[in-house]
């Protein structure tokens, strides 16, 4: 429940009905004016007046431990509000009150500083850990509802997530080619290029080359349809310093055949246009249980044939 | 509600607006944004140290950090290899050493080839860049929170308006060292307001490390980072904590110390070959000098340059709109007078780099804009400082909420003019832009000046509603006309860039801003289209002769 009470507020609901309207109104005044008096002496600080700013963070932790007072947590009890290491802080930091202050700015030495970091630190612990306590009931109510709603709508987007990528992201397919068109150890444009989901990078036969691509499914899976990006030259100006002729592959005529227990269980034959713009065609491939599909390109347009990007759908 | 409570939510909410802000910057980049005709440069580099082996850069085109940027892609890919090579290196350890002796490395060197002529490598360097400039964000915002503690939506205001504006987030997802320049330069300003405001003398020290580290980093992407050496001095003179001639003799220690050490770590060179660096910078110096009228980016100096500076900073930088940005622009100057009043020693320190930077390339004849994107961070925390200013001045909640509301909304423009500029990047082929120029001119009321090229790819248009014909001697004068035409049917480098609203109108993705960069490659070149004012088109030197005069049946 411990890890609950963010949501649930129940401390915070009990202490504010034990402390009582005007108690819990004292309270709050007194974070208040300890929220604004550590205002003043961070700004002063920024400014360069540190000596001022080290009266304000004083007063900042007095008004804090005037909170805690009309909170009803007393010194004993600090500990468990805060934990022993920042009750112990608290401590000391009190303790440090018979230091003399500075009178000016030459007068601040690094002890002041520390002190002044120290007391400004302890005074927002000690503020921010008696905050809810001091909230009006209809004020705690209300801050439930905005929290479990936020909560539930952030599980509920996670959850959406999850869901999309178990249920809807099935594990990319393998490829393989009959062959693919290779210039030189940098320039490639191998099979798993029509898998990767980039449209810039293709899968290309040889020059002049019919062939096929055939994707491998694991685990088998039911199939309705492929989603096909020919290969194409769109943008081609920004990869190849203006060598068109590089990406003049695009398919023609293709063949899809699905296969599943060992023997072909559907086919379709489709004509791809070339592209100009990044659209794809959706070839309707009804089987289920398929293992692997075969695109055997049979024809082509410009130097050979070629794919963008293959999808399958299920 | 309680002021505490208020604090709180302020903060939380600034945090949530920081996030989501450099969640849109990096989101929205459009890293394949196309041809960067400067990125041969980092590949080159990348692949001589693969050849090589070597961390340090052979040949200087630039200083150590941009380098340094596409050799730790490479390395990065080299780590799984690294074992099987140490163990070969021990089992062999002949002299002298010979990469191509270690069959690991060897199959490295081969994969980072493959690498390299791949666009992946060129993109996975541009996202360093992006990652790196990106910190700029959370800098800003903290920079502000220093200066004004507790002033966590004026903060978070400063943070976005430099991480939604276009220009800077144009130029930080390209291969250039500019944008992480202006990171570090914010890093600068952070650690300077630091020891400023920092309590101990302890914590004094490790800012002007600190300082002298990110004066190194500035330093070691461009040699414009000499310039913070001066403030970055000063500084031990304007902390609180230490006032003995000892004791800031100490804090300038610290201070080389860190710029030493960062030099040493992010530009070698500097040290290892510093007379190549020199050769390097002066070469740098001459070629910005030595431009002549008629080259794109030549301007008049010093007047000129210093006045396209200014337009660009801050009726540029801030908003795609231009009264957006001058609005915003206003407030940045309200910004400046309140740091200038409140933050005195700040603002006397920190203005020395701006000014020397703007005063020096003032000097010369090259305007390239990408050289001031490090000063936005200035007019950003200047931003936050005129909000505080405004809420100090009127502390009415009506006028906070209006404030917000305004704010908010020049901030939503921009944010959803980067969505807009990813989508175009990403969308935009020869067709839709054809698309486009068919709307414009089918909805055009006037006469057209037409390149063949264009009149041939829109015949049927031009047909349907226009009389074409080549210029003839005699012929009464066209009724309020414009040149429309492909980028390419002028002489690219007669394109006159670095000035605003020079082309009426440009038909090509939003991978850049064409008014700034009008040489710009990027994506479908060849198939960008312009319209121009007759005036530009004359400035140009386009010759009309060329041109089909089309008037409107």
């Amino acid at each position: 429940m411990r890890a609950l009470e963010p949501l649930l507020l129940l401390d915070a609901s009990r202490a504010s009905a034990e402390l009582g309207e005007a108690r819990r109104r004292a309270a709050a005044g007194s974070i208040d004016a300890s929220a604004r008096d550590a205002g003043r002496a961070e700004t002063l600080w920024a400014s360069g007046a540190r000596a001022s700013a080290y009266g304000y963070a004083e007063r900042a932790l007095d008004r804090a431990l005037e909170a805690a007072a009309h909170a009803g947590v007393e010194d004993e009890a600090l500990s468990r509000l805060l934990g022993e290491r920042w009750a112990g802080r608290v401590e000391r930091a009190r303790a440090a009150a018979c230091l003399p202050a500075p009178r000016s700015d030459d007068e601040l030495a690094d002890h002041h500083a520390e002190l002044y970091a120290e007391r400004l630190a302890c005074a927002g612990r000690l503020a921010g850990a008696l905050e809810h306590r001091t909230w009006a009931p209809d004020a705690i109510a209300r801050a439930r509802w905005v929290r479990w709603a936020v909560g539930l709508g952030v599980a509920a987007l996670f959850a959406a997530f999850a869901l999309y990528q178990i249920r809807f992201e099935p594990p990319r397919p393998q490829a393989e080619a009959s062959a693919y068109r290779t210039v030189d150890v940098v320039q490639t444009w191998p099979p798993e290029n029509a898998v990767d989901r980039d449209e810039m990078s293709y899968w290309h036969l040889p020059p002049g080359e019919t062939g096929w691509l055939e994707l491998t499914l694991s685990p088998p899976r039911d199939v309705s349809a492929l989603r096909v990006m020919n290969a194409h030259d769109l943008h081609a100006d920004d990869q190849n310093r203006y060598d068109r002729r590089r990406f003049d592959h695009a398919s023609r005529a293709i063949v899809v055949r699905a296969y599943a227990g060992g023997r072909e269980v559907a086919a379709t034959e489709y004509e791809l246009t070339r592209l100009r713009a990044l659209d794809r065609d959706t070839i309707p491939l009804e089987a289920r249980g398929v293992e692997r599909i075969r695109i055997e390109v049979t024809s082509f347009w410009g130097a050979g044939g070629g794919l963008a990007e293959v999808e399958v759908l299920p | 509600m309680s002021a505490a409570t208020s604090l709180r939510r302020q903060r939380n909410a600034s945090l949530l607006v920081v996030g989501a802000v450099t969640a849109i910057f990096v989101g929205t980049a459009s890293v394949d944004h196309g041809y960067n005709w400067d990125e041969w440069a980092i590949v080159e580099a990348a692949r001589e140290s693969v050849r090589a082996v070597e961390i340090v850069q052979p040949n200087h085109g630039y200083n150590g950090f941009y380098f340094l940027c596409g050799t730790l892609v490479t390395f990065a890919h080299g780590l799984d290899d690294l074992p099987a090579a140490l163990i070969e290196i021990k089992q062999m350890p002949t002299m002298p050493f010979d990469p191509a002796r270690y069959r690991a490395i060897h199959r490295w060197q081969l994969d980072m080839y493959r690498l390299l002529g791949s666009e992946g490598f060129k993109l996975e360097v541009r996202r360093v860049f992006l990652g790196l400039s990106a910190l700029a964000i959370p800098l800003v915002f903290l920079t502000v929170l220093r200066l004004f503690p507790r002033r966590y939506l004026e903060a978070a205001g400063a943070a976005a308006l430099l991480g939604l504006s276009w220009e800077i987030a144009v130029r930080a997802r390209c291969t250039e060292v500019d944008a992480p320049q202006m990171m570090l330069v914010a890093l600068h300003v952070y650690l300077t307001s630091v020891a400023l405001t920092t309590t101990t003398r302890a914590r004094t020290l490790l800012a002007m490390l600190g300082v002298g580290g990110a004066t190194g980093l500035v330093l070691g992407c461009k040699m414009t980072g000499v310039f913070l050496v001066v403030p970055s001095v000063l500084l031990a003179w304007a902390v609180p904590t230490h006032r003995r001639a000892s004791e800031r003799a100490l804090l300038v220690l610290a201070m080389f110390a860190g710029l030493g050490g960062a030099l040493a770590f992010f530009a070698p060179e500097t040290f290892s070959d510093p007379i190549r660096v020199l050769h390097h910078g002066f070469n740098t110096a001459e070629g910005y000098r030595s431009v002549q009228p008629g080259y794109p980016f030549y301007v008049e100096p010093p007047h000129e340059h210093f006045y396209r500076i200014q337009l660009w900073t801050f009726l540029v930088a801030p908003s795609p709109l231009v009264p957006v940005a001058a609005a915003l622009s206003a407030i940045s100057l309200a910004g400046f007078v309140r740091l200038w009043r409140e933050r005195r020693r700040f603002s006397l320190l920190v203005a020395i780099y701006p000014l020397a930077v703007v005063a020096t390339m003032s000097a010369l004849p090259l305007l390239q804009q990408r050289n001031f994107v490090q000063l936005f961070p200035f007019v950003c925390v200047a931003f936050g400082a005129g909000l505080v200013a405004i809420r100090v001045r009127w502390p009415s909640p009506r006028v906070a909420q209006a404030l917000l509301a305004l704010v908010g909304a020049a901030m939503l423009f921009n944010a959803g003019w980067l969505f807009h500029a990813q989508r175009s990047v990403r969308d935009t082929t020869r067709d839709t832009i054809l698309e486009e120029v068919r709307a414009y001119v089918s909805g055009s009321e006037r006469d057209l000046y037409v390149s063949r090229r264009l009149h041939g790819a829109l015949r049927e248009t031009f047909e349907e509603r226009f009389e074409c014909a080549w210029p003839r001697t005699e012929e009464p004068p066209m009724r309020d006309p414009r040149l429309v035409m492909y980028y390419t049917d002028h002489i690219p480098r007669h394109w006159l860039s670095v000035r605003m609203g020079f082309v009426e109108r440009t038909f090509a993705p939003l991978d850049q801003n064409y008014d700034w960069y009008a040489t710009w490659k990027g994506h479908l070149e060849h198939h960008r289209v312009v319209a121009v004012s007759m005036e530009s088109a004359e400035e140009m030197n386009v010759q009309l002769q060329a041109m089909l005069r089309c008037r409107r049946r």
